[in-house]
């Protein structure tokens, strides 16, 4: 530590030593006074560490970014009849800002096939829609930074055109595909919604998604898989080439291509060559076979026929899990102000949608939207959110008590301890003022001891934090299963030890200097004779 | 040959209680001034007062009051409310110390001890000289330095505090008990070499004792506090130094 006027009135190499004898004979017998302050330390920091850990899990689990948000499921017999009714009164809130809505939309929900790696087949995975251009504020809050995890589309998050082909997927998904952020870049998923298979980009992976959806996108990309036929998605053009998609390790092209061209030749019967190769951009399947035809065949008599052979192959053929790629005529997001209900056709969102600027008016909301559409709302998410506010807050409350309680302790131990040296050694104190040792060389060298006492077990302590935290860490890449809250240490990245240390550091400052002050007024008769 | 220590017509004490009047007194430099009294008496408090250890000047003092160290006024009732740097540096500059509890530091070596309190940084050659022939006339062992201060016994803390006190630089030394807790063979050694060593710099000495043979040997102004009843007691003069 550097304490430039701690030996000022003394030589300095007096003056060091005293302070090294003096912090050595404070630090107490074996230690024992800088081993209890490590512990009371570390037991406060621990505790402060292990708290922000908790809020944060909590936060993780609870704190959904889009709880202010209420749908309501217009596509039930309940309500299906009154939609336009219902629409009209959300939209005249949002209009007035009634019950503190702050905007008035839908989305449409369905259920993708989305093929995954880890289980080697299609998994079901629930889809919500969105209006690129209507729901700005709702996709903000989707890649908000506090929802984002990874931004995959290159900085584009904001161009309308990356949602073209582009979905945002959430965390559990990312999870059960056995991928991580870095195998989705620049790279696709397959998607299906019946025989066809669809090449989607990945533009982010967020911590969570409206309703718990595993994916979204835009209005105009989910119709387009939903309704491939009508939208002219996929070309029909005639074929005289096709790719199909291996799942296989692109490393055992080389030993297995002849088998796997083999197997595809029993399939397309028309395949004059095969030409196995890796497929780069897609993250699903490592190998693509593109198959040259000896004819040229309509989109009835190729792809749609191959596909339905190949969806139902058999043997090793359907461990390859073999995908025929499409040309695929993707469209842009719906233009400004127009949503799915205002397209020819009537395409009407499956569940409508508030959001609100504040939880305060929710209540009433509720009553008002019951006498007037007998719309029934299912508000417990947002209990559960008004719960989290109330938790989350009783917990910054403990840390903040905790760090008090922290400085405190240590404070009053510290004050003890000096209280004590000095009481004992308070005729010898007396004498080397009595020779004229200077007093500001003693309290500026005893309070750079409690200092240095504070600083090396605090260094110590967070040392032994970050031990742990390491440990936590090699644990959980072992794969070896950790409660949640573990998953949320950060000892480095979290605010409050530095706060508490700071308020340690601060308050030990100040109580040794007033109690220097006080032990050192008194003149060193007083000192050397004991007297009170 | 300016005094040592003028006192005039100071009343010293504790918390407003008077303890002790000086009446005129004048102590002699260069010479070894004895205070004699029984316990309780102000010994202690004079020499408190004259080594400026405690504020112990009362307002009780008659008008004309007068504390001077080696010629330099000090007024007593402006003397420590004037801060306390300007005493330290007085007896930093000016005076050295004996207690009869040596305290001595008991986590610092006898070495450090003596250093520290003199200030000395280890590099200062006239100190280590000084030191070397303190303890060869001590017949205390070089290596004694080096001991831990609750390592060595009784005696020899008493010869290392009187060491620590006569390797200082200093003009008056006040000793409180020196010899308090020594047997008076020892007694009468130290205070031989303490005369000689004081004699041998031209330096004055202040020593409070209850030994009244050694302060007749060795003291050349002896002192006596006599205790007045329920009054504070007074000084008077037992041995005078010869006229010069």
């Amino acid at each position: 530590m550097n304490a430039p006027d701690s030996t000022r009135g003394m030589p300095p190499s007096a003056g060091r030593l005293f302070i090294r004898r003096e912090y050595a004979a404070i630090k107490g017998r074996r230690s024992s006074v800088f081993w209890a302050l490590y512990t009371i330390l570390l037991c406060s920091l621990l505790a402060i560490v292990l708290g922000k850990a908790a809020l944060d899990h909590l936060h993780e689990r609870m704190d959904d970014p889009f709880t202010t948000t209420v749908s309501i499921p217009a596509q039930n017999g309940r309500y299906q009849h009154r939609y336009d009714r219902i629409k009209t009164y959300l939209d005249s809130c949002a209009r007035t800002g009634a019950f503190g809505v702050e905007a008035s939309s839908g989305d449409r929900t369905t259920v993708w096939q989305v093929f995954s790696p880890a289980a080697g087949q299609n998994i079901f995975s629930y889809v919500r829609s969105f209006g690129f251009h209507h729901d700005q504020d709702l996709l903000a809050r989707i890649t908000g930074p506090d929802n984002l995890v990874a931004d995959l589309s290159g900085g584009q998050l904001d161009a309308p055109e990356s949602y073209t082909d582009g979905v945002i997927i959430g965390l559990p998904l990312l999870g059960e595909l056995g991928l991580d952020t870095a195998a989705l870049r620049g790279r696709k998923l397959l998607v299906s919604t019946g025989l066809f298979t669809f090449p989607l980009r990945v533009l982010a992976v967020t911590r969570t998604l409206p309703e718990r959806a595993r994916i979204c996108c835009d209005h105009a990309l989910l119709r387009a898989l939903e309704n491939h036929e009508r939208e002219g998605t996929i070309a029909t053009d005639n074929v005289d080439r096709v790719i199909v998609l291996l799942h296989a390790d692109s490393g055992d092209i080389r030993a297995r291509a002849g088998e796997w061209e083999a197997q595809l030749r029993g399939m397309i019967r028309e395949a004059k060559d095969i030409r196995t190769v890796a497929a780069p951009d897609m993250a699903t399947h490592g190998v693509k076979a593109e198959v040259e035809l000896d004819r040229t065949l309509t989109f009835d008599d190729g792809p749609r026929y191959y596909q339905e052979e190949l969806s139902g192959a058999h043997g090793d053929l359907a461990g390859l899990a073999p995908r025929l790629l499409l040309r695929m005529r993707f469209k842009g997001p719906d233009p400004p102000g127009a949503g799915p209900e205002d397209r020819p056709g009537r395409d009407p969102y499956t569940d409508l949608t508030v959001t609100f600027h504040h939880l305060d008016g929710i209540g009433a909301f509720q009553r008002d939207i019951f006498q007037r559409e007998q719309v029934e709302l299912d508000l417990d998410r947002i209990e559960s959110k008004k719960n989290f506010a109330v938790v989350s807050k009783l917990g910054r409350s403990l840390i903040a008590a905790l760090v008090l309680f922290a400085a405190l302790a240590i404070t009053l131990f510290l004050f003890n301890t000096l209280r004590n040296h000095l009481e004992r050694i308070q005729m010898n104190i007396g004498t080397f003022l009595a020779f004229g040792i200077p007093e500001r060389f003693l309290r500026n060298g005893y309070t750079r001891i409690v200092l240095e006492l504070v600083l090396r077990t605090a260094a110590l302590a967070m040392g032994t934090l970050l031990l742990l935290q390491g440990v936590l860490l090699v644990l959980q890449r072992s794969r070896i299963e950790l409660p949640g809250l573990f998953a949320h240490i950060d000892v480095l990245g979290n605010a409050w030890p530095y706060v508490a240390l700071a308020l340690i550091l601060g308050t030990c400052w100040l109580i040794a200097r007033y109690q220097l002050r006080r032990f050192l007024s008194r003149p060193p008769g007083d000192l050397i004779y004991a007297r009170t | 040959m300016v005094p040592a220590f003028r006192l005039r017509d100071l009343v010293l004490g504790y918390g407003g209680k008077a303890v002790l009047e000086s009446g005129t007194l004048d102590i002699p430099a260069g010479k070894v001034t004895c205070v004699i009294g029984p316990s309780g008496t102000g010994k202690s408090t004079l020499l408190e007062t004259i080594g400026l250890m405690s504020d112990t000047f009362l307002p009780a003092a008659r008008p004309g009051a007068l504390f001077a160290v080696e010629g330099e006024e000090l007024d007593p009732r402006t003397l420590w409310a004037a801060g306390r740097e300007r005493i330290a540096a007085i007896r930093r500059e000016r005076f050295s110390f004996i207690f009869q509890s040596t305290n001595l530091m008991p986590n610092f070596t006898i070495g450090e001890n003596i250093r520290v309190a003199t200030r000395g940084d280890g590099g200062d050659g006239a100190l280590e000289e000084r030191l070397a022939a303190l303890l060869d006339a001590m017949r205390l062992p070089r290596d004694v330095l080096d001991k831990p201060a609750h390592a060595v016994s009784g005696g020899q803390k008493q010869r290392i505090a009187f060491i620590r006190a006569l390797v200082k630089d200093f003009s008056i030394l006040l000793a409180d008990e020196p010899t308090g807790n020594l047997d008076p063979e020892n007694s009468v050694a130290l205070f031989s070499v303490l005369k000689e060593r004081l004699a041998e710099r031209g330096r004055t000495a202040v020593i409070v004792t209850h030994h009244l043979d050694l302060a007749e040997a060795f003291g050349d102004l002896v002192l006596a506090i006599e205790p007045r009843g329920d009054g504070p007691a007074r000084i008077a003069v037992r041995k005078a130094p010869p006229a010069p």
